[in-house]
């Protein structure tokens, strides 16, 4: 029998055509073999558009007179060169201005802004985070570049993209969130499909599916909830490893928080709010059998059972 | 080599358009698997073609199309589920295969597209480069502008995809 690096290589060597007939005899004793040649069979019966070539030149003459005559060359005078220069000048600037016009959404620590962007769709951008576009031709490019994190809402229509520094995520119309920060790029599908981007993966997100990109790769997580939880001013986790979940505690209260006897293997899935320092804790602590004290306005300490004494 | 221009000429530029439009047709359609959207974006790749044929000599006209075409299919991109349909082949003769044979068949066909559905757009085009129209992993990294070896796992990565996925059921 042969191994599994020896499968591999009859394998590529099968799909490559490059078989010698003895490599053939062992390659079709492996138990594999009747599926990969069932749906290859397959496979080589899938209907292909047939392409009508002389009508596709045809049509290529008709739409852009390809390849055609030489025109002859009129004889212009200078002035009306002049007129023409300078109608076009005058129509390039103001297409430039307005073409380049950009609207700015800017959001501060802790607030959230909503925009309703032309054509219905709607961005939610969380805090300390850039949005912007251009509304001149918008619907026919639908493009926002963002920095930071925004859910969107997005209305059906034309292709819908969204341009971070870490990539690109394009759609119809769906509901998703991008957060787009300093280390993490992490898209999140509630509905529809979108396609995210990044040098050369390319990724399609159904509903019900986030992604976490990092470089070079990613990981790819179920969704339970319909909409992120920080549109609530909460924060929501899906099996977070305990630390993570913390740090995001500290950085929403702006809180030091000590822990003791903790397990760092423990996990978190659920949300706790962002403007009630108790709740949170509680929301974090109760379910993994931990306990806490606020030591005065901003210090806090999380223990493990066992220390409690 | 005798003339870099050559492009530019209406007998040499349908002699790429009838070496190269039905095999370009063919790779927008195994990205989008849409007849009319493959159809626009060949014809849009020509155009771009031969507004440039004065930099892109015949031997360089592949490779430009292809690029070309993945651009303008990267685009356009407003992802729909892979469609596909089998031939409408063999015609007579098959009186005797029994409609629980052909139950059957159909059966395995669908299972078969929502399977290539689920490979990522990458390991599609490469693998049905490689089976559909049989090309071999040269030019088909020559065509997706990868190594060969790359090339390579992706259509053996697509089709242990499928084997798994299929038999699994």
């Amino acid at each position: 029998m042969p191994t599994n690096m020896e499968k591999k290589d009859l394998l590529n060597k099968w799909l490559n055509d490059e078989l010698t007939p003895e490599e053939f005899e062992v390659f079709r004793t492996i138990p594999e073999f009747s599926s990969y040649q069932k749906i290859d069979a397959f496979v080589k019966e899938i209907e292909l558009p047939v392409h009508n070539v002389e009508a596709g030149l045809e049509d290529l003459k008709l739409r852009n007179q390809i390849p055609s005559v030489k025109k002859d060359s009129k004889v212009i005078s200078l002035s009306s060169v002049l007129k023409v220069a300078a109608i076009l000048v005058l129509l390039l600037t103001s297409y430039y201005f307005i073409s380049n016009y950009t609207i700015n959404e800017n959001t501060e620590l802790a607030q959230t802004e909503i925009v309703t962007l032309p054509g219905n769709s709607i961005v939610v951008i969380n805090e300390d985070s850039e949005l912007s576009y251009k509304r001149f031709n918008w619907g026919n490019n639908r493009v926002v570049d963002l920095e930071g994190e925004a859910y969107f809402a997005v209305e059906k229509g034309s292709a819908f993209t969204v341009q971070t520094a870490q990539g690109t995520i394009t759609v119809l119309g769906t509901k998703f969130n991008v957060s787009s920060k300093e280390r993490d790029f992490i898209i999140s599908c509630y509905e529809g499909l979108v396609r995210v981007d990044q040098g050369d993966l390319s990724i399609e997100l159904p509903a019900g599916r986030a992604i976490a990109l990092g470089r070079g790769d990613f990981e790819l997580n179920d969704i339970h909830t319909t909409e992120p939880g920080w549109l609530y001013n909460e924060s929501t986790f899906d099996d977070t490893p305990i630390l993570a979940v913390l740090g995001v505690l500290k950085t929403e209260y702006g809180i030091q928080l000590t822990t003791e006897n903790i397990d760092v293997n423990l996990r978190f899935t659920g949300g706790f709010p962002n403007d009630d320092l108790e709740a949170a804790l509680q929301a974090i602590t109760v379910p993994l059998h931990l306990n806490y004290s606020i030591e005065n306005k901003d210090a806090v300490t999380i223990y493990g059972e066992g220390s409690s004494e | 080599m005798k003339n870099e221009k050559d492009s530019c000429k209406e007998e040499v530029f349908n002699a790429l358009y009838r070496d190269y439009a039905q095999s370009l047709r063919n790779f927008v359609f195994f990205k989008c698997t849409d007849s009319a959207q493959s159809h626009d974006i060949t014809q849009e790749a020509f155009i771009k073609l031969w507004k440039n044929c004065a930099k892109v000599t015949p031997s360089k006209a592949k490779s430009f199309l292809y690029t070309v075409a993945n651009n303008l299919f990267l685009n356009s991109v407003a992802h729909q589920k892979v469609v596909l349909n089998f031939r409408k082949t063999k015609g007579s003769g098959l009186d005797e295969q029994s409609p629980q044979f052909l139950l059957e068949e159909k059966e395995y066909g669908e299972r078969l597209f929502k399977a290539i559905d689920n490979l990522t757009e990458m390991q599609r085009t490469a693998f049905l480069l490689s089976r559909v129209e049989g090309k071999k992993y040269k030019e088909i990294a020559e065509i997706l502008n990868i190594s060969e070896k790359a090339a390579g796992k992706r259509i053996h990565d697509a089709m242990e995809a499928l084997r798994r996925q299929i038999d699994k059921i």
